[in-house]
Parts: structure tokens; C-alpha cells; sequence
């Protein structure tokens, strides 16, 4: 039987620009660490986050993008 | 020249006139086109059909209506009077043509059929390829006297008919076709199209027109054949994509919330399912050739969706919450044409309120479920290390020690653990917690070593609730926040990176943090115990560990000895995990005296560690209850052998040579055996031989004389 696969999606709080991306697809990630820093429009330096332990699914930005409030960053798939 | 009998009067009206106004026109002349004027040019500019206006009639506010708003055609042909039949062929096929006189000025039009007739009956040179051109049409013309009899006909008819050309010159039109409908044409001079004629022999879809002399009597009739299964075929066609049309629309609508179709610049072409009204201020009808992109000032995210899509010509996955607090996923996709240019862009949205929710559900459950874990095993560690948490010792260092940590452990200041490893730090904190008044409150074990240096800062500090998700899932508190009113055991915590010191630092000097993503500072009372096994005096000389956190660390330093600091200790220790491990495999296993000197001779390099892991192995693998010296020894790590190499290089006298060989012989087997009963059991001498040869040796030693051959 398969098992079930919930995927939580990294979310960027506020519109930006991708300064970092300390992820990979494929790579496992623990709950807590940084995927992404974000530096918003108003200078602020804000780490994105992972709140799950899983794999990372496809990257959906790329470094020195500017991304929009809401977007989808990328997944995490819990085990 | 286009005879005046033979124009038409080209009835017009302007853009501000009234629908009412029009369709009277329309209805009072039965007249098919109306022209409209613009009021500043003084021309025509346009025309309207009556078929265009029909739609309209259903609508109770139609006569309100200006022309304006109805659907008109601009695409104009004009005509000069002085025309020939050469002219009358360019113009062949429009549908309406206006003519003017040598001014330019408008004297009336004329209709496609109008045309046609001249053609057909023009006597002139063209004549002949006249009719050829009219044979090579795909549509049937007959032209008939006022009783029905076919004056001219082109091939078309012939086919489509089913009758010879021979016998058609016989047959009257309105027998032919519908007869019904002929009188009512010749009769009235109504104009009759789109009729569908269906016999045996024939399908066709026929037009009526009754043809004029110049005194406007009706003198026959001009009849187009269109081929019906011809147009039958293109009306299954076009009804098959209309169907396939609605069932796409409702799979969409099945799958998906909403789906927008948007041009390549963002207005709002069509949309499938019923649209999730939160995000809409205006009636969905309204929204049709709405442009999205006009939509920044409203703040709606489809703005930034098509904005972020036209940018990146990729998905853009968007989460947001309505304004009734709905969830929702919205996935804007571009569509491009074969060059790659921007042809569609296509947005799905889907309510997801339920899902975020489940999943907010199962994730809060996952993590009472690991905190309820990770209490069961704290409190079973707890129960565990109970047991195994006294401190054994008989030695007068260990007395000493623990008379000065029973002191320390009624203060909470910060106390930095140092000892080699496998001394059992953790057991000495756990006992300076217990003895002290935080007691009843956690006890919070962090190994700064075990922790990726990513996560270690979450871990120590934890993280706001949905700082960086967006997602209303509690946040982490973080150790800190977790030993809060109790012992946070920071072990390894040299390993810990130069970054995070400054962060420790902060916490021990103001009793105060922030969380990650947050910007509140939270009070923290913690006793921190430190413990290392590394130098870090060293560390700080080297700059690898920060001086101020040093000494903010060393409030209160406690030093534990290594076991060969304390043999004294070991046989104590020994006994106690043998009974540990004997109850624990149900043996019951015993350590001889000899087994005992052995351990207790031992340097012991992993200390309390290394003794606990080999008395397990021995209780695991022994053959025999009692445990002897020869069963321990292979056991143990080889220490560095003394060298003792032979110095014989000259003559020397033989009870000297004698005695040192003695000497080495003895060194060398006590440091294997340890016991001076197995030593001279391995010499082959009594016991107290050896014990007595093995003292001299050692005070020999002690006086710091040569043992053995001197070099």
C-alpha cells in the first residue's frame, strides 16, 4: 500500500526579491531550516522557512527574482 | 450606366438615433438596410441590417437603445452611376452597394441580387462569360417570370435540382420549389430568405427576391440555391464544436473552481464554473473584456498573477485569502503560439480552505504526537538515568567534588561542566539539577554538536507562528522557550557556531530573545549548564570561540577528573553495571579479585563510558559466571609498551647484566598482566617474588634510577 505523501507548500510572505535559495530538488530538509531569504521591498531581510522535515520538490524561482505575495517558492514532501 | 428605376433609396438615420426609429423604417418600407450618417462628416458611414436588430427586440429596453449600440458594418462599397457592366462584375458578390453620383454624393444602392440581376439579363458583349462566371459559383440562380417560368438558370441548378437542363425550361419555379412562398414574393414583393426546400430529389436552402421594372411592378422573381446536406454538413460541424464546447466547460467547471481565458494583454476573454465572488466587486457579465491588468488600484492579486506570468512565461502558483477568509490556490499558465509569443493566459482557482485546514489539522497532530514522544522518552530516559544516574565513587577527589557541586546546585548561576569524554557530564548536570530548586521544573537537553548548524538557532530560539509561511500553523517555541523556569543543558558547546554565540551571549546577559521571523522580545529565566570536552581557553586563544561567552560561561567552573584519576572508584563503578547488565540480560554474572586488579589497572582513555561498554560485553559473551582477568585483557585497548631495547653493546659484568634483564622482564609483564599473580604465574615464579622484585622496581623508579639496561 502507498503511503500517504502530504506536501506543504513554502509560501513567500510578502512580495521580494529571492537573495538566497539554500535548497535543492531532491534534498531533504529538516522543519526549521532556511529555504530561501527574501529581501522585501522595504529592505527587510526575511528567511522563508521550511515548518516540515521532508524532500524538496521542484524550485519554482530563481536567485534575484523578484516574486510576488503568496507565491509558491517550492514544496516540501513530508515523509 | 446604372438606370435610376433601378436604384434603391438608401434610407438613413445617425448613431444617436433611437432603435425605435430604426426598426420603423425598417418595418413601414420593408426595407432590409438602413444607412447611418456621421452627424460631422455628412456621409455614410456605415449600415445596419435587420437581422442585426432582431436580437434586440427581446430586450423589454430595446427601444431606449441608440443605433450606436447595435452591431453595424462599416466595410462600404461604392458605385459611380456611369457604371458598366465591367464595374458591375468588380462589384458582384457584395452584399450591399451604394451609388453615387459624379459628386460623389450618394443616390441610393443597391442589393447583392439587384446585381445579379443585371448581369443576367444585360444583353452586352460580356454576356457570355458572364454566365460562364455564373456557372462556376457553388450556388443555383434562377430567374422567373411573374407565373413561375425559369427564363435563365445557371449549371448549379441543374444539380442541385436533379433535373435536366432540357426539362427545366418546362417547370415552373414555384412547383419546383414552394409555391407557397413564390406568390407571397410576387404578390407582395416580399424578400424571403433562408428557406429550407426538402423533396424527394432535392435539400436546398433558397432566397427570394422579386425582381422590378421601372415602374416598380413586379415582374418576376430571382431565386439563389444554396445546396443543403453542403450546409447541413457545416451546421453537424459547427453544432459538434459547440457541444464539445459545452462539455469542456462543464469538465472544467467539475474540476476546477474557476477558470479564467485571458488575452496576451490580460482581458478577461471567458470563464468556466461560478467564480468565487470574494475576489469580484462587479456582476460576472460585466467581466467579460474586462482588462485584469486595470485592476492594480483594487489591490486584487490576479493583477500581479497575469503581471507575473506575462514577466516569466512560466506557471506562477499564488496562494490568498479572500476577504470571507477563504483559501484559495490560483495557478496563472501562459500560452504560447508556435514563435513562442504570448498567445493566452489561462488561470485556474481552486478553494482550498478545506485542505490548508486538514492539513493545518494533521501537521498540529503530527507535532503533538512528537511532543508527546519526546515527553514519553524524557520521562523513560528520566526513569532510565534514575537508575543509572548515581554517582559512584569512594575516592576522596570524588568526595570532595561533590561536596562543592552539592554548594553550587543551590544557586542558578551558569556552571561550565569540563572533563574528558565519557566522564559522564550529562550525569553530573542532571545531578546538580536535581539537587537544586528548579527541580520540579524541565530539564531541557540540547547537543550542540548533533544539530546542523542550519537548524541550530530555530532549535535554540524557535520561530513565530506563520512568520514565514503565511500559514496559521503554531509556530516552534524553541529550547529556550521549552527549559523556561528550569535547566537548559547546553552540551558540546564548543561545537556551537560563532553566529549563535552572539545570540547566547544576548540570552545570558540580558535574560531575553527573539524569536526567528519575530520582533518581540521574550523573557527567558533559564540556569544554563554548559559542558565540553575541549579546551577552550585554547579555543578562545585561537579565536575560535568567543571570549566574552567564555568567561560569561565560566561562572562557575567544575572540573571532573578522569577515572585514572580515581581507581579507587572503578572497582565500585564495575560492580555496579555488572549488576545493572546482570539484571538487564538476566545473568548473574561475578568479576575475581583478579578480574577487578585488572580493571582497576586500566587508564581507562573513554572512561566511565569505555568501563560501562565492556562490562556489558562481558556480561553479553561470558562463557562462565565468574568473569576472570584472561577474559578482560583482550578486551582492552593495548597501551604504548614501554621500550625496552637492549643496550648490550659492551662487556659488562654478568649480576649486572642479570638484574637488568630481571628488571625488564618483570616491567614488561606487569604492564601486560597488571596483577603480580598473573605476572608470575607468566614468569613462572611465586607471587610474592614478583611483588617483591616489582617494588624495588617501582622505588627504583621513583628515585628516578635507571630500570633495565641503562642506555
Amino acid at each position: 500500500m502507498s503511503r500517504l505523501v502530504l506536501k506543504d507548500e513554502i509560501i513567500a510572505r510578502l512580495a521580494g526579491t529571492i537573495q538566497q535559495i539554500s535548497c535543492q530538488t531532491g534534498e531533504y530538509v529538516q522543519e526549521g531550516e532556511t529555504l530561501f531569504v527574501l529581501v522585501s521591498q522595504e529592505g527587510e531581510t526575511i528567511p522563508v522557512i521550511s515548518r516540515v522535515s521532508g524532500k524538496v520538490g521542484e524550485l519554482e524561482v530563481e536567485l534575484g527574482e523578484d516574486v510576488i505575495a503568496g507565491m509558491i517558492l517550492t514544496v516540501v514532501y513530508m515523509e | 450606366m446604372v438606370s435610376k428605376w433601378f436604384v434603391r433609396k438608401a434610407h438613413t438615420l445617425s448613431f444617436e438615433s433611437s432603435v425605435n426609429e430604426l426598426w420603423e423604417i425598417m418595418s413601414h418600407w420593408k426595407e432590409r438596410v438602413v444607412f447611418i450618417t456621421d452627424a460631422v462628416e455628412d456621409k455614410i458611414v456605415a449600415y445596419i441590417r435587420n437581422t442585426d436588430v432582431m436580437p434586440f427586440l427581446h430586450d423589454p429596453e430595446w427601444e431606449k437603445r441608440q443605433v450606436r449600440e447595435l452591431p453595424f458594418h462599416t466595410d462600404l462599397t461604392y458605385f459611380q452611376r456611369e457604371a458598366d457592366v465591367l464595374d458591375f462584375f468588380k462589384v458582384f458578390g457584395e452584399e450591399v452597394v451604394l451609388v453615387q453620383d459624379q459628386e460623389g454624393k450618394p443616390e441610393g444602392y443597391l442589393q447583392r441580387e439587384d446585381i445579379l440581376y443585371y448581369l443576367l439579363t444585360s444583353q452586352s458583349a460580356h454576356t457570355d462569360w458572364m454566365r460562364s462566371l455564373l456557372n462556376s459559383i457553388p450556388m443555383g440562380i434562377l430567374i422567373t417570370d411573374p407565373e413561375g417560368r425559369i427564363e435563365n438558370f445557371n449549371a448549379e441548378v441543374v444539380r442541385m435540382v436533379r433535373v435536366v437542363p432540357e426539362k427545366i425550361r418546362d417547370t415552373r419555379a414555384n412547383e419546383l420549389l414552394d409555391p407557397h412562398i413564390f406568390r407571397k414574393v410576387i404578390n407582395n414583393g416580399e424578400v424571403i430568405l433562408n428557406q429550407i426546400i426538402m423533396t424527394d430529389s432535392m435539400a436546398v436552402l433558397a432566397d427570394f427576391a422579386p425582381i422590378r421594372d421601372q415602374h416598380a411592378h413586379i415582374t418576376g422573381a430571382i431565386i439563389v440555391l444554396q445546396d443543403l446536406p453542403f450546409i447541413e454538413k457545416m451546421a453537424l460541424e459547427m453544432e459538434a464544436v459547440k457541444n464539445l464546447n459545452t462539455d469542456l466547460q462543464g469538465i472544467l467547471s467539475s474540476i476546477y473552481d474557476e477558470i479564467l481565458v485571458l488575452d496576451e494583454k490580460g482581458v478577461l476573454l471567458r470563464y468556466s464554473g461560478s467564480l468565487i465572488k470574494d475576489f469580484w466587486a462587479n456582476d460576472k457579465e460585466q467581466l467579460i473584456g474586462l482588462n485584469l491588468m486595470e485592476l492594480e488600484d483594487e489591490g486584487t492579486f490576479f493583477t500581479a498573477i497575469v503581471k507575473k506570468v506575462m514577466e516569466r512565461m512560466r506557471k506562477v502558483s499564488v496562494t490568498q485569502k479572500s476577504s470571507s477568509g477563504k483559501n484559495v490556490l490560483a495557478v496563472g499558465n501562459p500560452i504560447v503560439d508556435e514563435s513562442g509569443r504570448l498567445e493566452r493566459i489561462v488561470i485556474a482557482l481552486r478553494d482550498i480552505t478545506e485542505t490548508v485546514m486538514l492539513k493545518e489539522e494533521l501537521l498540529q497532530a503530527k507535532k503533538m504526537s512528537a511532543q508527546y514522544k519526546q515527553e514519553l522518552e524524557h520521562l523513560r530516559d528520566q526513569q532510565q538515568s534514575a537508575k543509572q544516574r548515581q554517582l559512584i565513587y569512594a575516592s576522596s577527589k570524588m568526595e570532595k567534588l561533590m561536596n562543592y557541586i552539592r554548594k553550587v546546585a543551590k544557586s542558578s548561576s551558569t556552571v561550565l561542566l569540563t572533563g574528558e569524554s565519557g566522564v559522564g557530564k550529562e550525569v553530573f548536570a542532571r545531578t546538580i539539577y536535581e539537587w537544586g530548586a528548579r527541580r520540579s521544573q524541565p530539564f531541557v537537553k540540547v547537543n550542540c554538536g548533533a544539530i546542523p548548524e542550519t537548524l541550530l538557532e530555530s532549535e535554540l530560539f524557535g520561530y513565530e507562528k506563520g512568520a514565514f509561511t503565511g500559514a496559521s500553523t503554531s509556530g516552534k517555541p524553541g529550547y529556550f522557550r521549552m527549559a523556561h523556569k528550569g535547566v537548559l543543558f547546553l552540551d558540546e558547546i564548543a561545537e556551537l557556531p560563532l553566529g549563535l554565540q552572539v545570540k547566547l551571549l544576548r540570552v545570558l546577559q540580558e535574560r531575553e530573545m527573539i524569536p526567528l521571523g519575530g520582533s518581540e522580545v521574550v523573557e527567558v529565566d533559564v540556569q544554563i549548564i554548559a559542558a565540553t570536552n575541549k579546551n577552550l581557553e585554547r579555543m578562545v586563544e585561537e579565536g575560535l570561540f568567543r571570549e566574552d561567552l567564555y568567561y560569561r560561561l565560566t561562572v562557575i567552573p567544575i572540573v571532573i577528573p578522569p577515572l585514572r584519576e580515581r581507581p579507587e572508584d572503578i572497582p565500585l563503578i564495575s560492580l555496579h553495571f555488572l549488576h545493572t547488565f546482570n539484571e538487564k540480560y538476566e545473568r548473574s554474572t561475578q568479576l575475581s579479585q583478579d578480574a577487578l586488579d585488572v580493571l582497576e589497572a586500566y587508564s581507562w582513555p573513554g572512561n566511565v563510558r569505555e568501563l560501562q561498554n565492556i562490562i556489558e560485553r562481558l556480561v553479553v559473551t561470558a562463557d562462565e559466571e565468574l568473569i576472570e582477568a584472561h577474559h578482560i585483557s583482550p578486551m582492552l585497548k593495548k597501551e604504548k609498551k614501554r621500550k625496552f631495547k637492549e643496550r648490550l653493546t659492551k662487556i659488562m659484568p654478568l649480576k649486572e647484566a642479570t638484574r637488568a634483564m630481571e628488571e625488564q622482564l618483570i616491567s614488561m609483564a606487569m604492564d601486560e598482566y597488571k596483577t603480580t599473580s598473573l605476572a608470575a604465574k607468566m614468569l613462572g615464579v611465586s607471587q610474592s617474588t614478583i611483588s617483591r622484585k616489582y617494588q624495588e622496581i617501582q622505588e627504583k623508579r621513583s628515585r628516578g634510577e635507571q630500570v633495565g639496561f641503562k642506555g
